[in-house]
C-alpha cells in the first residue's frame, strides 16, 4: 500500500491494539531517488555531487485532520555532470539504523534536473495525508 | 476526502529570479525564457540554466492508480480492453 513501510505500518498496528509503544523519531529525513518504491522494497536512492546520501532533514506542521506538511524548505543542487531524473520520496527516522517511514513519488515523475539546475521543495510541498 | 490535484513545477531562473509554471516534467528549465540565461534556449531540451525547479509530492494511503489496479485485480472492474468494447 501506499505511503506506509511495512514495518512502519506494523509498528503502528502493534501500538493500535497490542500497547507495543511505537518508538518515535526526534528528527526525520527527506531522501531522494531514482526509481519508485515499494511498500516493501527502498527506492535507489540518488547518487552525486549535490545531493548528501542519507537525505535531508526535514521538519513538518503538527498533524491536523489526518494531513500535515513540511515547515521547512529543502535544495539541492546539481553538480554531478549529468542530468538527475528523480522518480521517488522517502521519509527516514532517526531512530534505529534509522528507520523508514513513509514513501511516494514526486507528482509527474520522473522530473528531469540538468546539471546546475537546483531541485528545491517550499514550505507544503510535501503533504501526507492519511484520508 | 482524498484529493487528486497535480501541481505543476515552478521553475525560477538563479540569475534574475524570473519563474514560470511548467507541466514538462522532462524539459523544466524550457519554461523559462530570460534575456539572462547564459545558455541559448533550442527548444530541444536545452533550457535556461541554472534554474531552481521545485517540486510537490502527495503522500497518501490510496492513489488512484492502485485503486483501480486493486479494483481490476477483484473483478470489481473489467479490463480496460472489455470497457473498450462495450463502449
Amino acid at each position: 500500500m501506499a505511503m506506509f513501510d511495512q514495518s512502519d505500518a506494523t509498528r503502528v498496528l502493534n501500538a493500535e491494539v497490542h500497547a507495543t509503544n511505537y518508538t518515535a523519531a526526534t528528527t526525520v529525513k527527506t531522501l531522494l531517488g531514482t526509481s519508485a518504491p515499494s511498500a516493501t522494497v527502498n527506492m535507489t536512492e540518488l547518487t552525486g555531487t549535490g545531493y548528501t546520501t542519507g537525505g535531508t532533514v526535514m521538519t513538518f506542521n503538527a498533524a491536523s485532520a489526518a494531513a500535515t506538511s513540511n515547515s521547512s524548505t529543502a535544495s539541492w543542487t546539481n553538480g554531478s555532470g549529468g542530468s538527475w531524473s528523480i522518480v521517488g520520496i522517502e521519509i527516514w527516522g532517526n531512530e534505529g539504523t534509522p528507520l523508514r517511514h513513509l514513501f511516494g513519488s514526486w507528482t509527474g515523475q520522473p522530473i528531469s534536473v540538468a546539471n546546475t539546475n537546483s531541485f528545491a521543495v517550499a514550505a507544503a510541498g510535501v503533504t501526507l495525508s492519511l484520508v | 476526502m482524498p484529493t487528486f490535484d497535480p501541481k505543476p513545477l515552478r521553475v525560477s531562473c538563479n540569475q534574475c529570479g524570473t519563474t514560470a509554471e511548467t507541466w514538462d516534467y522532462q524539459h523544466p528549465d524550457l519554461a523559462v525564457e530570460c534575456s539572462c540565461c547564459p545558455v541559448a534556449h533550442d527548444h530541444a531540451g536545452l533550457g535556461c540554466r541554472p534554474v531552481t525547479i521545485t517540486a510537490t509530492a502527495h503522500l497518501t494511503l490510496f492513489d488512484i492508480r492502485e485503486l483501480m489496479d486493486m479494483a481490476t485485480a477483484n473483478g470489481t472492474l473489467p479490463e480496460r480492453s472489455e470497457a473498450a468494447q462495450e463502449v
